[in-house]
């Protein structure tokens, strides 16, 4: 098997080969839902948006053209997909789980469930009053560990701007989880 | 996701959170499974459309539609070649339905509106969230709220956008236009218009750039006391424009088209 996406790329294109497709779509399944999801805090939405992204992928695969590397390329419809989806939805507002959910055996007692539920509420709550292009930036860097360059290139904006966006969103997010980052 | 946890205790606790939703494997199996038996109900997802390919999804079905048409009647004739038809029925589709030379926002206008954004900015103390031009009469909507000067900072274009309606009576060749709209706004701002007449509209809109320069534009029309009601959501390559609606009401067809266009605000 091939040791690069670009490689199964090619191979998918050149020779039809299935397993290479197979092999592109298990690669990088993890780090796109992850992406799509830590932007829509949604997991129905985000197993939806994954697929739509592979599919618009896969039918452009042609189009790619290896300028940049192939992650990069699908991390770019990934965002682009993911911001027309939010775009849309902008007006009616993100609903949250609000039952706790059940505590797993042998996990943590109920006063640390409570505990862990508030925190994850919080964090997607901070995550969501960031506007769309200010949370890419935050998810693309701190989530996915891609740089202010890689991000930028995903966005489909200037290294300079990205740095912009990166500080404007951690200075608010700092503000909004003060209480959790002290705690640190 | 991350292996090691980084030293920074914001993205240490983003990167938690973000382990903790990740799906498990059998999860991620499933939707990949999804994927790869979708392009064998598919199989030519990958292929590249036969023609028209830069053209309108709606075009390809009117081309295909005017090449039947055009081999029926070669074969009529008595013609044994049909080369020649493949490169008529593309044009006679795109003659038919292109859009109003003046649903198209040229150059200069565009500079024009900036302009004016800049203006109306300087004037309301950039408070100015939309300004809207529509039958010589000019509407603007200011912030009510303090100052976003972040906000600004971050979103520092503006979107031009033109919707246009035509109207014909039922059986007659000829359109007129019959109710046009300039709007400009800022990224995400929500305009309302209320009509004030019959021959006004009620119009609402919304439009937000996406990263690769298209606009994604969501409109509501009420024109003509119901005669044409149009829902739409588009996404708008930059300023060309689109048919995106079409009705039949008290004896006239209606259609309606829409521009966008990114207004880079050089006040910056």
């Amino acid at each position: 098997m091939a040791s690069r996406d670009e490689e199964l790329v090619t191979c998918y294109l050149t020779r039809g080969s299935r397993e290479a497709l197979e092999e592109l779509v298990s690669r990088n399944i993890g780090r796109v839902r992850g992406l799509i999801y830590s932007m829509v805090i949604d997991h129905a939405t985000a197993d939806d948006l994954t697929q739509e992204v592979f599919f618009k992928a896969i039918r452009s695969l042609k189009d790619f053209d290896r300028r940049a590397e192939f992650s990069t390329w699908l991390y770019r419809i990934a965002m682009t997909t993911t911001h027309t989806h939010l775009g849309r939805r902008a007006k009616s507002p993100v609903v949250f789980q609000s039952e706790l959910p059940e505590p797993e055996s042998g996990g943590a007692t109920p006063d640390q469930a409570v505990l862990h539920f508030e925190l994850k509420h919080e964090i997607e709550s901070a995550l969501t009053s960031l506007s769309p292009k200010l949370r890419a930036a935050i998810v693309l860097t701190s989530i996915q560990g891609k740089s202010a360059d890689q991000a930028a290139q995903i966005e489909g904006c200037s290294t300079a701007t990205m740095y912009g966006r990166v500080h404007e969103a951690r200075k608010q997010l700092k503000k909004l989880l003060a209480g959790h980052l002290e705690n640190e | 996701m991350n292996n090691s946890l980084p030293d920074d205790p914001l993205d240490r606790l983003l990167s938690q959170w973000a382990e903790n939703q990740s799906p498990n494997a059998s999860d991620l199996a499933r939707i990949s499974s999804k994927i790869i038996q979708s392009l064998d109900q598919h199989p030519n997802r990958t292929e590249q459309p036969l023609i028209l390919a830069n053209s309108d999804s709606r075009w390809p079905a009117v081309a295909w539609f005017a090449l039947g048409a055009a081999a029926v009647a070669l074969l009529a004739l008595g013609y044994n070649w049909l080369a020649p038809s493949v490169e008529g029925p593309s044009k006679i589709a795109k003659q038919t339905t292109l859009p109003p030379a003046f649903s198209w926002l040229r150059d200069d206008q565009l500079r024009n509106k900036a302009l004016v954004l800049n203006e109306l900015e300087s004037l309301f103390d950039h408070k100015l969230n939309w300004f809207t031009d529509s039958a010589d009469k000019v509407q603007v909507g200011i912030e009510g709220r303090s100052s976003r000067s972040d906000a600004k900072a971050i979103l520092p274009h503006a979107i031009a956008v033109r919707v246009v309606v035509e109207r014909r009576p039922v059986g007659r060749s000829d359109w007129t236009i019959a109710w046009t709209i300039d709007v400009v706004a800022k990224n995400e701002e929500v305009v309302r218009l209320n009509s004030d007449s019959a021959d006004d509209a009620k119009f609402a809109m919304w439009a937000y750039v996406l990263p690769d320069g298209e606009i994604v534009l969501d409109t509501d029309l009420d024109y003509g006391d119901g005669a044409l009601k149009s829902h739409t959501s588009e996404v708008q390559l930059n300023r060309e424009p689109r048919e995106v609606f079409m009705c039949v009401a008290n004896g006239f067809e209606y259609r309606e088209f829409q521009a966008a266009a990114v207004l880079v605000n050089t006040a910056g």
